[in-house]
């Protein structure tokens, strides 16, 4: 048990983490290992439902002109960046048993997860942890050196269709922060799958007087039917104060600033309500398609583009067919969601805040 | 030959009803995995949220999250599903069939609030609360059961029963 102080509450943090031993044990090994699941919490009930509006009171717009965020298509032959890394957030639809037994779609998925040195998975149905350790086995068996964690399966109460968030990481690349995962305490019941937080840090080899970079991600995956702009229920709505509570945590816990949102928000970039209000906010893939059908913005990753200075930029978007010579069928048996990829430098680079750049949209 | 929308209605209603397994399947697996919005066979969907088949649950539970979009003349057949079942996750896929036709499945009013009151499945009761503030004021019959919702009830549910009133209040002002 570990005691996590939050604001002016104390709460009691379980972290018995479900995690993968990585390439030194095969499949049979992992199971005979055994997992430990992740389910340390902060509690954050006593959410302010109101945003914590900026000094502009505006919106950081993304996808403005004069954007310096460049799409790309990504090279997966090339050897990885040595002072760059890049995280992909991937709703990997219905990702369980039944995907798993289907041997081209896990050489699919385990082809796009080895591609990048961190990602954050949605729609995990493992309860069992065997999806997604066998996921990880396929990358390693070719020369990977990955490791995941999952959280428990998450959802409606009462409700038989519950879910499950993932990350999986190439450990010669990162390095997940001991301890730092749990998913967010909703006691009030304001959303129906509660985000994942973790934090990472790269690994990558960095130039003296260099820091290597750290940072928080909230995974997350909303419930389509409750993220209209129109509602008081809002999801979108209940994101930003995630997004302060934690940050302001990891702040006040580990001087930490760079923290993501990332995953299946199920809204374009125009609907992402007060958590795309929070000044400085980005969302780095704009108004590009993230579904299958390239026809659906839903799969964000967002950062506070005044603290996260690490973002190099470069980003994208992987279409199936045209990057990975999928046909449209094949491409829906992975999954109706495109994965999406971001590249930051592997080291920290310190915020620069200029009053008269604050209201300034990156995109 | 490319089937009519009619005759291909027709075949997936077929396909999701045989009496194999498989068949069902693969049928639930294509229509959630099709990439595009599908009408028509809302309630059969729902109904297979309740299959003895894992996997045509789990199915069935993504295409009505992201493929299923219901349409006018299902109203009625939601209504019944509604009415008849005692199924909690069959209560709660189709009071979000219902809130998101909106004020055209003013009809379901009544239900809904029986199973708003009534449902043994908190989501479900949930749900119906959703549903009955999209309705808006056509939904104002349901007035008194969204009033008996208190503080002995769920935090969630008693916020989505309060935004249901000021739905059903609010937008008539």
């Amino acid at each position: 048990m570990s005691l996590l102080r939050m604001g002016k509450r104390l709460v009691r943090s379980r972290v018995s983490p479900i995690r993968f031993l990585g390439p030194s044990v095969s499949l049979a090994g992992l199971v005979a290992f055994g997992f430990m699941l992740l389910t340390g919490r902060i509690d954050l009930s006593s959410l302010d439902l109101r945003a914590l509006v900026g000094q502009t009171g505006t919106a950081e717009v993304p996808g403005s002109p004069g954007a310096e965020i460049t799409p790309v298509k990504l090279d997966r032959g090339s050897p990885r960046s040595a002072d760059r890394i890049r995280i992909a957030t991937f709703n990997i639809q219905k990702f369980g048993d039944t995907k798993m037994r289907k041997p081209h779609v896990m050489q699919t998925l385990a082809g796009i997860i080895g591609s990048f040195d961190l990602v954050a998975i949605q729609e995990v149905l493992s309860p069992n942890a065997m999806p997604v350790a066998g996921l990880v086995d396929l990358i390693n068996r070719s020369g990977g050196r990955y490791e995941a964690t999952l959280c428990e399966p998450i959802g409606e109460k009462d409700n038989s269709y519950r879910e499950q968030y993932a990350f999986v990481w190439d450990t010669t690349r990162m390095r997940i922060i001991p301890y730092s995962s749990y998913v967010v305490a909703d006691t009030a019941d304001r959303m129906h799958r509660e985000p994942m937080v973790t934090s990472f840090e790269s690994r990558v080899p960095v130039a003296p007087g260099q820091i290597p970079f750290r940072f928080t991600i909230i995974n997350a995956h909303t419930d389509p039917d409750v993220v209209s702009n129109k509602a008081v229920t809002n999801e979108m709505n209940v994101l930003d104060d995630v997004f302060i509570r934690v940050r302001d945590y990891e702040y006040t816990q580990h001087q930490e600033d760079d923290i993501f949102v990332v995953g299946d928000l199920n809204v374009d970039v125009q609907n992402l309500g007060e958590l795309g209000q929070i000044p400085g906010m980005i969302s780095i893939v704009g108004r590009e398609p993230t579904n299958t059908a390239g026809t659906k913005t839903y799969d964000h990753i967002l950062i506070d583009g005044n603290t996260t200075k690490e973002f190099s930029g470069r980003y994208g978007v992987i279409d199936y067919v045209s990057d990975l010579g999928l046909t449209a069928e094949q491409a829906l048996e992975v999954s109706d969601h495109r994965p999406v990829w971001a590249e930051f430098s592997a080291y920290e680079i310190p915020p620069v805040f200029n009053v008269a750049q604050q209201s300034q949209p990156v995109r | 030959m490319m089937l009519s929308p009619h005759e291909s209605l027709a075949a997936l209603n077929f396909e999701l009803t045989h009496d194999d397994t498989d068949r069902r399947c693969l049928a639930m697996r294509k229509l959630a995995q099709s990439g595009r919005k599908q009408s028509g066979v809302t309630a059969r969907v729902i109904l297979l949220v309740a299959d003895g088949s894992e996997e045509i649950r789990e199915w069935a539970c993504e295409a009505l999250e992201s493929a299923i979009m219901p349409v006018p003349h299902e109203v009625n057949d939601l209504i019944q599903v509604l009415r008849e079942t005692r199924d909690g996750e069959v209560e709660y896929w189709t009071a979000t069939m219902l809130g998101r036709l909106g004020v055209v499945a003013s009809g379901a009013t009544a239900v809904l609030a029986s199973c708003l009151l009534d449902s043994p499945c908190l989501a479900a009761r949930e749900r119906a609360a959703w549903a009955l503030s999209e309705i808006g004021p056509a939904a104002r019959s349901a007035m008194n059961a969204l009033r008996q919702i208190g503080p002995e009830d769920p935090p969630r549910l008693q916020r989505l029963a309060s935004s249901a009133i000021q739905s059903l209040v609010g937008r008539a002002a």
